[in-house]
């Protein structure tokens, strides 16, 4: 066991209490920013709950992540407000430009692309989520500047 | 009963419920059947499929049945046009999601979900619907079953079953919506996951999703398949199977578990997927005669000729002493009474043996001397459910009696029961265990009078049971009050706090039981370790009541009725002493014949001492295969070259066989009527399934045929007729009749035709009257690890092989699994001797020595080494020491001196 992958602190917050487990989930891939599997074999074994029933949960919640994020984690809204406003057009477009299928990493590990059926912040359609951070009336153009600006950040770090 | 008085009214008819019930037990109890999908008695209800919906009065919307606790006076309607169309839509949404395919599906006929359609939709709908478009979308294919995701109706029976009955937990639904389906996660294939190949959740399944994989080969269809309810012929639990014959093949294609029985729902690999060698092409299907060192097919008037004409020249030169006879715990009751028969009476020795003198020779020995009767006190069902505490010690049980390791993992489960395991191998109900000890190899009678120790220092022991029970009580004490505990938990090397509160929680439970194995018999001091056990049952009052008791499990189907009839060298079926005068004129009345040998005869590992001095100079072997299955291989091997007439029955021509003069091909459990007795003493059926191949009789016939030729002149129409024979002459089984163990047996003592049978023994009175104690001293092994063999090897079975390998690796699918040995060593030592897993190692004893692939994990204790004896390719036994128990002559399998070097 990686001595980095230490969860008894997050368990200890819900008493190593089976009950709890989608939030100790939600908590431990806030630390690690997703759910490796020797992270959940030892959740697995501190509280438990069979890798089996974990698994069922973890593939029921889109929020559960198997896989370490991407450096930019672009998240194409595809509720109704943003499906009017041009939603399938923009994500056609984001899917071109990065050579990148919904729900794919791009290999060098710098983009994700997901959709989500709706953020709620239907009076910005068509919304675009970058690492959390909501972009608003979203077109072609924008999200042109949009992905060069991350390449400029790029070059520049 | 006062929890009957709840009453609701169904359909206008009152009906009387318990307080716990819903409406689907209430009301499928009254006999009103309510359709459902996702429902199965034996599980916690789940309310997934909506079918079992029915109009409660006061209540808004339907109500699923299978959920809703009874309401007192609810006036319920099971079916009515609302309540049809509601099923109605919900078969329909499912048919839209589900391959109409059926034509190629294997549960056509017998398909609940086809079953349901055909009832509820109107058929001009159904010709017109149009269901998912079948795909060859497989997300499991392995050795045994497939699990065909596209014709999932996501009942989740199949998840519920690994959970709660099987408790191994492989399954859970992945995703959500329309995609959901069952998965063993992460990518992992089902055996990754730790799937043990039970095949529970294909049986479980009520559609086509999950099928075994060798129904496929049929040519019937499901409907068509024979069914025959017996005895499953592996190991000692006696699970009761239903073969599935395709007639138009007279083959075997499936196994289902026979629900309503000691196993209910449950089986295990071999018992569902291990019959394939029944129609193996090895089978031996005529006579064989060793002919110019080749084996001849003969007739059976041929082999019988030349049997007869060997044995009497042999009897007439040196006496019927010089033959013997080794009968089977394999074979029936009935096979194993006309083989002692055909020894004692017809022969006229008692040299008659089996392998229970290498399993439980030292249980039978020591607790008879400590009760006064040698088998499991208690019943499978009375352990699971009424013991508070059970003591695990030397038995794997999950690998070796699955069906009851799972049955006691269920009852940890729910809470009702606590482990304490004591085992030099971190088995796998050690992660079940309040308490796990790892002792040494060996030194078990050190730990276990450690515990008595501790009681009665701690006087934690039952006064008033010993007062009245028991005698020798303060032998015991005075014995204990001389040895230090410290020294006795160094002796087995364990934590001092840990026995301490082992034996504190065995003895301060209301009802405590002891489960043993192989672990405890095998040893020079099997006896002894078998008599400290009875000790501490005694001495905290576990004997006779429900949920205690010393509970040895028997390895093989019938090795309780192999020792029950006679196939012990100095007893005649049931236990009664071949040099008691009584019994002598008994049975010589009763056989009609003058003279019967008045001294016990020879055990099996004296008959082969014997036979390699030049003694025992003629075997008859039915269905064993000492070659493998006996210590000290090789010195078995010479014996076996020195006997000069060696008959052999068995199915196939096993490294045994290979040594015969003659063959006589046997018949397997699906090819014979018969009975067998499990582990709690209960004699069940075993019913012909299949005709046989070739010119195979029955081994019972073979033996009348034998019986006759040596002047016995008896004939059996049927093995109900020799039950009949057993019943007049063995008073433990003076009640059995096939009439009467039709459904679900009867456990011994069954004296008599009302008697109903025995579930536990020594209930007011100890067989032999009192329980004695008996003071009990450590011994060591008979070879202790030095330094040319410093290592300790033990030996045992893995869950997919049995015994010998003869069966189980003539099995496709178990061979795939599990095709080699894969011996287990300590890390510690491994890293010592710069071994990894996956190398091939030799491992040496005093005896003999073998290559073998090794498996290197934390599971085994460091300086132990851990071999299976089901592979003849690196067969344990050329290793193990054939060292004897003085009184019960158990060889000592379970520990013996050795070195491991690398290849």
């Amino acid at each position: 066991m990686n001595a980095d992958f230490n969860i008894d602190s997050i368990l200890a917050r819900y008493n190593f209490d089976s009950s709890a487990l989608i939030q100790i989930l939600s908590d431990a891939q806030d630390k690690y920013g997703y759910l490796p599997r020797e992270v959940l074999e030892d959740i697995s074994q501190k509280i438990e709950v069979p890798l089996s029933k974990m698994w069922g949960v973890i593939s029921f919640y889109a929020l559960f992540k198997l896989k370490p994020p991407a450096k930019y984690n672009i998240t194409v809204c595809q509720g109704t407000a943003c499906h009017v406003s041009g939603a399938k057009r923009n994500l056609d477009y984001i899917e071109s430009k990065l050579n990148l299928k919904a729900g794919e990493h791009s290999p060098d590990g710098k983009y994700s692309l997901e959709t989500v059926a709706c953020i709620g912040s239907c009076a910005l359609a068509p919304t675009i989520v970058i690492n959390g951070k909501v972009y608003g009336r979203n077109t072609v153009k924008t999200i042109d500047k949009l992905l060069s600006g991350l390449e400029e950040g790029e070059k520049n770090e | 009963m006062s929890e009957e008085k709840i009453s609701i009214i169904v359909d206008g008819q009152k009906i009387l419920c318990k307080k716990d019930d819903t409406y689907l037990s209430a009301i499928t109890r009254a006999g009103i059947e309510i359709p459902t999908l996702c429902h199965m008695e034996e599980l916690k209800p789940s309310g997934a499929c909506r079918i079992c919906v029915i109009e409660v009065e006061g209540a808004p919307n339907l109500v699923a049945a299978c959920v809703t606790p009874v309401r007192p006076n609810a006036v319920v309607t099971t079916y009515n046009e609302r309540i049809h169309r509601a099923r109605q839509t919900n078969i329909e949404l499912l048919l839209r999601s589900h391959p109409l395919n059926c034509i190629v599906c294997n549960k056509n006929g017998v398909c609940t979900l086809q079953k349901l359609a055909y009832q509820y939709v109107p058929k001009s709908r159904l010709s017109k619907l149009e269901g998912k478009k079948p795909t060859t979308d497989l997300v499991e294919v392995n050795e045994f079953f497939v699990l065909n995701y596209s014709a999932c109706i996501r009942c989740q029976l199949c998840v519920r079953v690994t959970d709660e009955i099987q408790v191994c937990n492989v399954l859970s639904m992945q995703d959500r919506g329309f995609d959901i389906y069952p998965s063993a996660g992460f990518g992992r294939s089902f055996e990754e996951a730790g799937c043990v190949a039970c095949g529970n959740c294909v049986e479980v399944c009520p559609v086509g999703a999950l099928v075994s994989k060798s129904i496929k080969t049929t040519k019937s269809r499901s409907y068509e398949l024979k069914k025959t309810v017996t005895t499953c012929t592996y190991c000692g639990v006696g699970c009761q199977l239903e073969l599935l014959v395709d007639p138009k093949q007279n083959r075997i294609v499936d196994v289902q578990s026979h629900r309503d029985s000691i196993n209910g729902l449950s089986l295990c690999v071999k018992g569902r997927y291990g019959w394939e060698y029944v129609h193996h092409h090895d089978r031996v299907n005529t006579p064989l005669i060793k002919k110019n060192g080749n084996f001849v097919e003969v007739s059976w008037e041929e082999a019988f000729d030349l049997i007869e004409k060997r044995f009497k020249e042999i009897i007439s030169e040196t006496g019927p002493d010089s033959l013997a006879f080794l009968t089977s715990a394999k074979c029936t009751n009935e096979e194993n009474y006309l083989m002692q028969k055909l020894s004692r009476a017809a022969i006229g020795t008692n040299n008659v043996d089996h392998c229970a003198r290498l399993c439980h020779a030292s249980t039978v020995t020591g607790l008879v001397k400590a009760f006064g009767s040698g088998a499991m006190t208690n019943s499978v069902s009375d352990l699971t459910n009424n013991a508070e505490v059970i003591f695990i010690i030397g038995s794997n049980t999950t690998e070796a009696h699955p069906v009851i390791g799972i049955k006691i993992k269920q009852a940890v489960r729910k809470g009702k029961t606590k482990l304490i395991v004591a085992d030099p191998r971190r088995i796998e109900l050690a992660d079940y265990a309040e308490i796990y000890m790892s002792q040494r190899p060996g030194s078990d009678v050190a730990l276990i009078n450690a515990m008595i120790k501790y009681i009665i220092d701690e006087e934690l022991y039952d006064k008033e049971f010993i007062e009245n029970r028991t005698e020798d009580f303060e032998k015991l004490k005075e014995k204990i009050s001389k040895i230090d505990f410290s020294s006795l938990c160094k002796i087995a090397n364990v934590d001092e706090e840990d026995v301490k509160k082992a034996a504190s929680l065995y003895a301060t439970a209301k009802t405590a039981a002891i489960v043993y194995a192989m672990g405890i018999t095998q040893h020079t001091t099997g006896t002894d370790n078998v008599l400290s056990l009875a000790n501490l049952a005694m001495l905290t009052g576990n004997v006779g009541k429900p949920g205690t008791g010393v509970n040895p499990l028997r390895g093989q189907n019938n090795v309780q009725g192999a020792c029950d009839l006679g196939g012990l060298p100095d007893v005649f079926p049931g236990y009664q002493k071949v040099t008691d005068e009584k019994n002598i004129k008994k049975f010589k009345e009763f056989w009609g014949v003058d003279k019967l040998d008045d001294k016990a005869g020879l055990t099996v590992v004296e008959i082969m001492n014997e036979a390699h001095k030049g003694n025992i100079r003629g075997i008859y072997i039915m269905g064993e295969n000492p070659v493998i299955s006996d210590p000290n291989i090789n010195h078995v091997r010479e014996a076996l070259e020195k006997v000069e007439f060696l008959v052999v029955q068995d199915l196939f021509i096993t490294e045994t066989a290979k040594y015969a003069d003659v063959i006589l091909p046997g018949q397997s459990f699906a090819e014979k009527d018969g009975t067998y007795t499990n582990t709690e003493r209960r004699v069940q059926r075993v019913r012909k399934a299949i005709e046989t191949d070739g010119s195979r009789l029955p081994d019972w016939k073979i033996l009348e045929i034998m019986l006759n030729r040596f002047g016995i002149e008896k004939h059996y129409n049927s093995p109900s007729e020799i039950m009949d024979e057993i019943a007049q002459v063995t008073p433990i089984y003076g009640g059995i009749s096939y009439k009467r163990v039709e459904n679900g047996g009867l456990q011994w003592p069954c004296p008599s035709d009302d008697h109903p049978g025995t579930p536990i023994l020594h209930k007011d009175k100890f067989s032999r009257g009192k329980g004695k104690f008996h003071a009990i001293d450590y011994l060591d092994p008979d070879e202790l690890p030095d330094d040319e063999y410093p290592l300790i090897l033990t030996t045992g079975r893995n869950l997919f092989h049995f015994h010998t390998g003869e069966m189980t690796r003539r099995v496709e699918g178990i061979h795939q699994r599990k095709p080699i040995e894969r011996s287990e060593i300590n890390v510690k030592d491994a890293k010592r001797l710069g071994i990894k897993t996956g190398d091939k190692v030799i491992i040496e004893s005093r005896r003999g020595k073998l290559l073998t692939e090794v498996k290197v994990t934390d599971k085994i204790k460091e300086g132990v080494v851990f071999m299976t004896f089901h592979f003849k390719e690196s067969a344990a036994n050329l290793l193990t020491n054939d060292a004897l128990d003085p009184l019960a002559k158990i060889p000592e399998l379970k520990v013996c001196a050795v070195k491991v070097t690398k290849e």
